[in-house]
């Protein structure tokens, strides 16, 4: 059964984020293992929203833990290390992002495409079509937009959050948001129509 | 879905994303409840949240497995954690070591000839460096020390000259410990710089990491820039009159601890960022006079420089670095006391919720657990959103 919730495999609870972190820049392996353990989910679920592209979300996952062994040090002692592991994944997007830029129409094919929650027999038609019209519509936002619209409404961080980890201003933020939702409007009455 | 029609449009993504005051919020809802074309604005903003968090496949068990181990075997090979980003740290340590260590080796008296013969027949573990993470210990002409290892523990016991330290890292389970016969200093420096004289601490100065001295019944931590040193009046006294000249001038150049110090005939003097000292508040002002028991020591004891300090963390971060010493340390009372101070004084700080937490943690861990249930409820009663509700609900027996 794939519905099994995940393992817990160590000891966990009576380790802060922060002392993790501190372990790990201390060159301590075993409580990265637990780091993953505790985020490795959350980061996956946000890059698969926020890169569109799922076929390498799981190097992706993998290599922001990676970095963040190397960054450990620089984590400030707050209360969860999530946001600090998704300003990894982002840099880590905006870097690969550059490095396949002449890859850019390869990808553009597969934003184009619905990339995950097919509409299920189940479902009603109309309903299907719409969620099939906002993932395309979500895949084809530029990835600045999109990695706002999934931070605020799939991991709820507030905008000044945001733009903590993305070292942008807040004004910043929120126009990168109301332009996501206002494309996605957009397609929304395109759609009815 | 129309974009005319209302000029209370734009506060409809405001209030979603919750930018409005309490009143205005409250004001847009009763809006919201009789304009079509706002409650439709609305709707399409919560079917474009509804798409975003639409569920998405989520790792088997088996794949998470296998991306965990993958992870564990590309971190095992990389070559440093954290080297990238204290490389130019790193450099700056070893250039400034290296260039106390050269003021020392030509500011001292020292005699080349007498000092080698003392070390071929004093020190019993000359120091080689076996591999990246190993210490290399670079010991004065005129030290002695004797290095013992066994079971992850690394232990240097010195009895007279200085040592400088330099490591990388130090591996799980692993401690390296240098010890005086009144003191003991748990190392967690990168570099750093250990003085003795006939088996007693003299003195420590950090130029890179933190060091934990234990000494007179107290812990100090200095930290990076820091130093920290022991004028010892009864070290002086027990002390066989062997140079009269250099004792009048000791005497009457060190101040003397005053009365209140009873407890203790060593005071401990410390200079640095950072660094907090119960005992000896008013040491810092004696650190200009205090360089003269060096013309006592042995002419070769070189003279150390301490680096410039480097970022000088907030109160806040003193506090809580405080606190999460004491946890390290084992010493769980003092920490659960010390993260309750760091709420109670930093409530706005965005360490109180991890603080709040590690209170419970260390609570529990001294064995208090009824207080550690009470604070894990606590915490789970004032914080909704705290990032340890799972792990203290755990804790509360929820």
């Amino acid at each position: 059964m794939t519905t099994l919730a995940p393992k817990r495999l160590s000891n966990a609870p009576a380790l802060s984020d922060a002392e993790l972190l501190v372990a790990i820049a201390q060159g301590e392996l075993g409580p990265l293992g637990i780091l993953f353990d505790r985020y490795h989910e959350p980061v996956r679920q946000f890059l698969l929203r926020a890169a569109p592209n799922a076929s390498d979300v799981d190097d992706l996952v993998q290599e922001t833990f990676l970095t963040a062994t190397r960054a450990a040090a620089s984590f400030d002692g707050r209360a969860s290390a999530l946001p600090f592991l998704m300003g990894i994944a982002v840099q880590l997007l905006r870097r690969r992002k550059r490095t396949f830029a002449r890859l850019r129409a390869l990808y553009d094919t597969f934003c184009a495409a619905p990339t995950a929650s097919r509409p299920s027999p189940e479902e009603h038609v109309n309903q299907a079509e719409e969620e099939a019209l906002l993932q395309a519509a979500i895949a084809r936002l530029s990835d600045e937009k999109r990695i706002v619209l999934v931070m605020v409404e799939y991991n709820g961080m507030s905008g000044p959050e945001v733009a903590r980890i993305l070292g942008t201003p807040v004004g910043t933020v929120w126009r990168r948001l109301h332009e996501a939702r206002a494309e996605l409007r957009r397609t929304l009455e395109r759609g009815m129509r | 879905m129309t974009s005319t029609g209302c000029p209370w449009m734009n506060l409809v993504e405001a209030l979603r994303d919750g930018r409005l005051g309490p009143q205005e919020a409250a004001s847009m809802e009763r809006h919201l409840k009789g304009c079509a074309v706002c409650t439709s604005l609305a709707r399409d903003l919560h079917r474009i949240g509804d798409a975003v968090r639409a569920p998405r496949e989520r790792a088997t068990p088996l794949s998470h497995q296998r991306a965990r181990v993958g992870l564990l075997e590309r971190a095992t090979a990389l070559p440093t954690p954290g080297a990238s980003f204290e490389k130019a740290r790193l450099l700056l340590a070893a250039a400034t070591l290296t260039i106390a260590v050269a003021l020392g080796f030509f500011g001292g008296k020292w005699s080349a000839a007498t000092s080698r013969i003392e070390v071929a027949q004093h020190m019993s573990a000359p120091p080689r460096l076996r591999g990246a993470s190993e210490p290399q210990l670079r010991p004065s002409d005129d030290a002695r020390f004797t290095r013992n290892r066994s079971a992850g523990l690394d232990e240097v016991i010195l009895e007279d000259g200085a040592l400088d330290v330099a490591r990388n890292q130090l591996g799980a389970g692993e401690r390296f410990v240098v010890r005086t016969k009144d003191a003991q200093i748990e190392v967690r420096a990168t570099a750093f710089r250990v003085e003795a004289k006939e088996g007693r601490i003299r003195s420590v100065a950090v130029e890179q990491g933190t060091a934990e001295v234990q000494y007179a019944g107290f812990t100090a931590v200095i930290p990076a820039g820091g130093s920290w040193r022991a004028t010892d009046e009864a070290f002086e006294k027990e002390k066989p009159v062997e140079k009269a000249a250099p004792d009048t001038t000791s005497s009457a150049v060190v101040p003397s601890a005053p009365a209140k110090e009873k407890t203790s005939s060593r005071a401990a003097v410390v200079r640095g960022n950072g660094w907090t000292n119960e005992r000896s508040p008013e040491a810092v002002s004696e650190s200009a006079s205090e360089e003269s028991p060096e013309a006592a020591t042995p002419p070769s004891a070189p003279t150390f420089v301490p680096p410039p300090p480097a970022r000088v963390p907030s109160a806040a971060s003193r506090a809580f670095a405080d606190a999460m010493d004491s946890l390290r340390r084992g010493d769980y009372a003092d920490g659960a006391e010390k993260f309750e101070r760091f709420v109670s004084t930093y409530p706005a700080d965005a360490r109180a919720d991890e603080a709040d937490y590690l209170r419970a943690v260390a609570l529990q861990r001294a064995g208090r657990t009824a207080e550690a249930v009470a604070v894990a409820k606590q915490y789970l009663a004032t914080r909704p959103k705290g990032a340890h509700r799972a792990d203290a609900q755990r804790m509360a027996g929820n």
